[in-house]
C-alpha cells in the first residue's frame, strides 16, 4: 500500500527535480552569455582616444618682461630702476618669474647736513637684485576702455627671494610684490608691479632690517 | 638717452604691430565639437566668465595653448578659452582626443628637469639652481650653482651629483645622491682676514620629490658635505633645503 502512494507522488517529483536539476546549469549559462554581450557593448562605448600633437599647437607659457620704475632705497633717497623678467608659467593659477633689476642709490641726509667724506664710494651706491620669484594668480579679470574695447586683465601677488648688491656687499632679500597685468593681445600685456625688498644693511654700523619700496611698469611679452 | 628710449619704444611698436610669424607657419589644428556645447571662457583661467557657446558639430581652429587652456576660433570669428579637460567631448579628424597631456607618465619619464632650492647652510641663506639630466627612470645627473649669504661670510658652490631614486613609481620619490665640487668662501671685508679661501667637497644627500601639477615638482633635500681644507681637521657642512623645479 505505502509502496503504491510512494509510485505515485514520488517518482513524478523525482523525475521533475531531476529534469530541473538539468535545466538549471543551462539557464546559468545563458545569463552569463547574456552579460558577456553587456560587457562587450560597453568595451565598445570606450573609442580609442588620441592625444593632439603639443608641437602642433603654439603653446605660450613663457613670459619676458621690461620694466621701469622708482625704488626707495632706504636712507638713500628714491631713485630710478630698470628691471628685465622672465616667466613661466605652470598652471593656470601659478607662474615662476626670474627677475633682475637695478638702480643707484643717491646720498643720504646725513652726507648732505655734514660735510664729511661720503659714506659710499660711487661703486658702492649702485644696487642690483636679482632673484626668483613664486606668483599666484588672485583675481581674473576684464576691464573696459570703452563700449567696443574690452580687454583680460590679472591681479597677482608674487613672493620671492635673491640676493641684492649694495654698499659693498652682498645680501640675502626677500620680496613681497602685488603685479597687475592688462592684456593688449594675447601675448602683449601691459604690466604694472609694487614691490618692496626686504634685506639687511650694516652701512650705518649696526645691521637693521630696510624695506625699499619699488614701483615699476612695462611690458611683458608671451610666447 | 632720448634717442635710445625712442630706438626702444620704436621697436616695441614692431613687435606689437607686426603679425606673429612664428606661430603661422605650422599648420592648424581643426577640431570638430561631438558633445551638445562646449563653453568658451574670456581668459585662459576658471576665474574668467565664459562668454560664448559653441555647439555641436561645429569645427574650431585651435589657436593658442597657455597652461592647460585652449584658444579656440570658429567659422563665424568668435574667439574664446576652454580647459584641456573638455578635448574628451571634440574629435579630430572623426577620432575621439585625449584630454591633454598625461603629466604622471611624463614625470616617470622626464629628461630634463630644472629648478632652485631655498634652505640652510651652517646658519647662513642659501640657495641654489640647478639643471639635472635623467639618463633612466632611476639615474640622474644634475650640476647646480648655489650661494650662501651669511653673516661673517659668503660663499660660492657648485657641484656635480649623481642621483638614484630607487623607486620612481611611488607618489612621493625618494632618493639619494653622491658628489662633489667646490665651495668658494669670502668673508665679508669689514673683518681683520678678509682673504677667500677655495676648498673641495665630497657630499652626500638625500631628499624626496613630490610631482604636484602639470610639469612642477616640490623637492626637498638634507645635504652633508665635507670640506677638504688645509687644516688639521676638515670641515662637516649640513645643508636642509626645500624648493621646487620644472620638468621637460
Amino acid at each position: 500500500m505505502e509502496n503504491r502512494f510512494q509510485r505515485i507522488f514520488l517518482t513524478p517529483f523525482i523525475a521533475a527535480s531531476t529534469l530541473l536539476l538539468a535545466a538549471l546549469p543551462c539557464s546559468n549559462s545563458a545569463n552569463a552569455a547574456e552579460e558577456e554581450v553587456d560587457r562587450q557593448v560597453q568595451v565598445k562605448a570606450d573609442v580609442e582616444r588620441r592625444q593632439i600633437f603639443d608641437d602642433l599647437l603654439d603653446s605660450e607659457n613663457f613670459e619676458v618682461g621690461l620694466q621701469g620704475g622708482m625704488i626707495s632705497i632706504e636712507d638713500f633717497e628714491s631713485s630710478g630702476w630698470l628691471g628685465a623678467h622672465i616667466g613661466y608659467h605652470i598652471t593656470e593659477n601659478f607662474y615662476l618669474k626670474a627677475r633682475y633689476g637695478q638702480a643707484k642709490g643717491g646720498e643720504t641726509s646725513f652726507e648732505k647736513l655734514v660735510n664729511s667724506a661720503p659714506l659710499l664710494t660711487d661703486e658702492q651706491r649702485e644696487l642690483t637684485y636679482y632673484g626668483l620669484n613664486i606668483g599666484y594668480n588672485l583675481l581674473p579679470g576684464e576691464i573696459f576702455f570703452s563700449k567696443d574695447l574690452v580687454f583680460n586683465s590679472i591681479f597677482s601677488i608674487e613672493l620671492g627671494a635673491g640676493s641684492t648688491e649694495f654698499a659693498g656687499d652682498e645680501q640675502f632679500t626677500v620680496n613681497v610684490t602685488a603685479n597687475y597685468r592688462v592684456f593688449i593681445n594675447d601675448w602683449v600685456a601691459w604690466d604694472i608691479g609694487m614691490s618692496d625688498y626686504i634685506f639687511d644693511t650694516q652701512v650705518t654700523g649696526e645691521s637693521k632690517t630696510t624695506h625699499n619700496l619699488n614701483f615699476v611698469t612695462g611690458i611683458s611679452i608671451y610666447f | 638717452m632720448f634717442n635710445t628710449l625712442s630706438k626702444i619704444c620704436f621697436l616695441l611698436m614692431i613687435i606689437i604691430t607686426s603679425p606673429r610669424l612664428l606661430a603661422e607657419s605650422s599648420p592648424a589644428v581643426i577640431l570638430h565639437i561631438e558633445v551638445p556645447f562646449v563653453e568658451l571662457h574670456s581668459g585662459p583661467s576658471e576665474g574668467y566668465p565664459v562668454v560664448h557657446v559653441i555647439e555641436k558639430d561645429e569645427d574650431v581652429i585651435v589657436l593658442v595653448k597657455r597652461t592647460s587652456w585652449l584658444k579656440v576660433k570658429d567659422k563665424r570669428g568668435i574667439e574664446g578659452w576652454f580647459h584641456e579637460d573638455d578635448l574628451l567631448g571634440l574629435s579630430q579628424y572623426g577620432k575621439a582626443l585625449k584630454q591633454g597631456d598625461d603629466f604622471q607618465q611624463n614625470f616617470k619619464n622626464r629628461d630634463v628637469e630644472g629648478g632652485v632650492m631655498y634652505g640652510d647652510l651652517e646658519g647662513a641663506n642659501f640657495y641654489n639652481v640647478y639643471l639635472g639630466y635623467a639618463f633612466t627612470p632611476v639615474f640622474s645627473a644634475e650640476v647646480s650653482m648655489g650661494k650662501a649669504l651669511g653673516n661673517i661670510s659668503d660663499s660660492n658652490l657648485y657641484e656635480v651629483m649623481l642621483i638614484s631614486q630607487p623607486m620612481p613609481d611611488w607618489l612621493v620619490t625618494p632618493y639619494i645622491g653622491i658628489g662633489g665640487g667646490i665651495i668658494d668662501t669670502k668673508p665679508h671685508s669689514v673683518l681683520a682676514d678678509s682673504e677667500s679661501r677655495q676648498s673641495t667637497l665630497m657630499s652626500a644627500a638625500a631628499g624626496i620629490k613630490y610631482h604636484i601639477a602639470r610639469n612642477f615638482l616640490i623637492r626637498a633635500e638634507y645635504k652633508l658635505s665635507l670640506a677638504l681644507t688645509d687644516r688639521d681637521k676638515n670641515e662637516e657642512i649640513h645643508t636642509w633645503k626645500i624648493g621646487f623645479s620644472v620638468f621637460f
